[in-house]
C-alpha cells in the first residue's frame, strides 16, 4: 500500500497564490470554484509578538476517508496509491461525500451536477510528473510524494522537520494524509 | 451549510408516512381504531412516495438514481433500502385487509411493517451522524427524527381515528398517544440543545447560543418551540380536555404545526451543521 501526499513546509510558503492560479489552470476549475485555496492564519498576539502564516488546504487524500465511506454510488473511491478521486460518470450528486468531509474541501460543480475536488493531478503523476501546485510553487514549499516510502521526498521532509514541527488538519478519524511542517520559532500552529 | 430544502422535505414526508403507519400497525396489533387502519396506510405510502420523490429532487443526476443502491454500508443506501422495504410492505398490509384474509396474516405483515418503519426513521437521522459536523455528531439526532416522525404519524392517525367516527375510547386514546409523543420530543430536542452546548469543536456558527439567543432565535423560539411544540401540546391537552369529543380541526391543526415544527428543526439542523473547518 502507498499514500501519496503532498507535504507543504509552511515555513517556506509565501502566500503569493501560485498554487491555487496553477491548480485552476491545470484542472480548468470554474470561476468562484477551487480545489486548492491559500488562507492566512492570523495575525496572532501581541505588537511586536505577532505571529501569522500561510495555510494552503485542499482534499486532505485521508488514509480513512469518510467521503468513500459513505457514497452510496462507489463513486468516491480511493486508488491503491492512496489518492482519493470522484468518478463523476458515477456520482449522482447527492453531495453525502461534502457532508462527510470534516474540511468543505469538496465542491459541488451544480453545471455538471456532481462533485469535484483536488485529483492530486493524477493525469500529470501518472506521466511522472508533479501536481501543478508542486511543479510551480517557487518557495519550493510543497513535497510530493508517497508518505509510505521511507525514501520519497516527502517523507525525508516530514523526518527532518521532527515530530513536534509535523502537524495535520483536525482528525476525526479520518486520517489526513496532507501535512504541514511549521516550526514553533515562526508560529504557531493553530489549524488543528 | 445551506438549507437542503428537498432533503427537508424528504425527511420530514418519510417521516410522516413512515410514523403513520408505524401507528396504524401498532393500532392493527393491539386490535384498535379498525376503520382508522386503511386510509391511514395509504397515507403513510403517499407520504413516502412524495418524500421520495423530493428526495431525487435533490440529486445532480436524478436519472442515476439507482446507483445509489451501489453501497451497501452507506447511509444512503440503507435509507432507500429502507424506504423500498416500507412501502411494500404498506401495499401489502394493503393488499391483505382488501383480500381479506386472517387477523393472523394482518397482524404478522403489520408486525413487519411496524420494525421497518421505526428502522427507516432511525436510518433517515443516523445518516447525519457524521464526524465531520459536530452538531450532527450525537445519536440525539436519530432518536429527534424518530421523534418527530412519532408526534407526525400520531396526528394523521388521530386525524383518521376521528374522521372515521371510532369510539371514544379510541380517540381519547389517539389524542393521548400524540400527548406523550409531542412531550417526549421536547425531551429530546432539550437534550439535543445541551448535547451544542458541550459538543466538541465549538463555534459559534453551530452553537447552542446562536440557536436559543442569536440569529437563529426567531425561527428556533416560534418555529420549534411555539408551533412545533407548544400548540400541538396545547391542542391535545387543554383543548382536549375541555371538549368531551374533539373537532377534526384540532388534529389537523396539530398536524400541520408539527409539519412546520419538523421542518423547521430540520432547516436550523442544515444551518447549524457546519464541518469542523469550512475552508472552501
Amino acid at each position: 500500500m502507498a499514500q501519496k501526499a503532498i507535504v507543504i513546509d509552511l515555513d517556506r510558503c509565501i502566500g503569493c497564490y501560485a498554487c491555487v492560479v496553477a491548480c485552476k489552470q491545470e484542472n480548468n476549475v470554474k470561476l468562484g470554484a477551487y480545489w486548492n485555496k491559500v488562507l492566512t492564519v492570523g495575525p496572532a498576539g501581541k505588537f511586536p509578538d505577532v505571529e501569522m502564516y500561510f495555510l494552503p488546504v485542499l482534499c486532505q487524500h485521508c488514509r480513512d476517508p469518510q467521503c468513500v465511506k459513505v457514497c452510496p454510488t462507489g463513486a468516491s473511491y480511493k486508488r491503491d496509491d492512496g489518492i482519493v478521486l470522484i468518478d463523476k460518470s458515477k456520482c449522482i450528486g447527492c453531495q453525502y461525500c461534502a457532508m462527510a468531509c470534516p474540511y468543505g474541501v469538496r465542491y459541488f460543480n451544480k453545471d455538471e451536477g456532481v462533485v469535484e475536488k483536488c485529483t492530486l493531478c493524477t493525469h500529470l503523476i501518472e506521466k511522472g510528473q508533479e501536481p501543478a501546485c508542486v511543479k510551480v510553487c517557487c518557495g519550493k514549499a510543497r513535497i510530493f510524494g508517497d508518505l509510505d516510502d521511507s525514501n520519497s521526498k516527502a517523507s525525508q521532509a516530514i523526518r527532518a522537520a521532527g515530530a513536534n514541527n509535523v502537524h495535520t488538519l483536525a482528525d476525526v478519524g479520518n486520517h489526513p494524509s496532507v501535512h504541514y511542517i511549521l516550526h514553533r520559532k515562526r508560529a504557531t500552529w493553530r489549524s488543528g | 451549510m445551506e438549507i437542503q430544502w428537498p432533503l427537508v422535505f424528504f425527511t420530514l414526508l418519510t417521516g410522516l408516512g413512515a410514523g403513520g403507519f408505524a401507528a396504524v400497525a401498532a393500532c392493527e396489533l393491539l386490535g384498535k381504531a379498525e376503520r382508522a387502519r386503511v386510509p391511514g396506510a395509504i397515507m403513510a405510502v403517499v407520504a413516502m412516495a412524495a418524500g421520495g420523490v423530493a428526495s431525487v429532487l435533490h440529486l445532480g443526476h436524478p436519472e442515476r438514481f439507482f446507483n445509489a443502491l451501489g453501497h451497501l454500508s452507506s447511509g444512503i443506501t440503507t435509507e432507500m433500502v429502507l424506504i423500498g422495504l416500507t412501502g411494500l410492505t404498506i401495499l401489502a398490509y394493503l393488499a391483505v385487509v382488501r383480500l381479506g384474509y386472517s387477523a393472523l396474516a394482518r397482524r404478522v405483515v403489520a408486525g413487519i411493517g411496524l420494525v421497518l418503519a421505526i428502522a427507516l426513521v432511525f436510518a433517515m437521522g443516523a445518516s447525519y451522524v457524521l464526524p465531520a459536523r459536530p452538531a450532527w455528531n450525537t445519536w440525539l439526532l436519530p432518536l429527534l427524527f424518530a421523534s418527530s416522525a412519532a408526534v407526525l404519524g400520531l396526528f394523521a392517525m388521530y386525524i383518521w381515528t376521528l374522521a372515521a367516527m371510532e369510539d371514544k375510547a379510541a380517540v381519547v386514546a389517539a389524542n393521548k398517544a400524540a400527548c406523550i409523543a409531542v412531550a417526549v420530543e421536547t425531551l429530546v430536542l432539550v437534550a439535543y440543545v445541551i448535547y451544542l452546548a458541550v459538543a466538541p469543536f465549538q463555534n459559534p456558527l453551530r452553537s447552542a447560543g446562536r440557536l436559543l439567543g442569536g440569529d437563529l432565535a426567531l425561527a428556533f423560539w416560534l418555529g420549534v418551540v411555539v408551533v412545533g411544540i407548544i400548540a400541538p401540546l396545547v391542542l391535545t391537552g387543554w383543548l382536549a380536555k375541555r371538549k368531551a369529543f374533539p373537532s377534526l380541526a384540532v388534529p389537523i391543526c396539530g398536524l400541520l404545526c408539527a409539519l412546520v415544527g419538523g421542518g423547521t428543526l430540520r432547516a436550523l439542523m442544515y444551518v447549524l451543521g457546519s464541518s469542523i473547518e469550512q475552508f472552501f
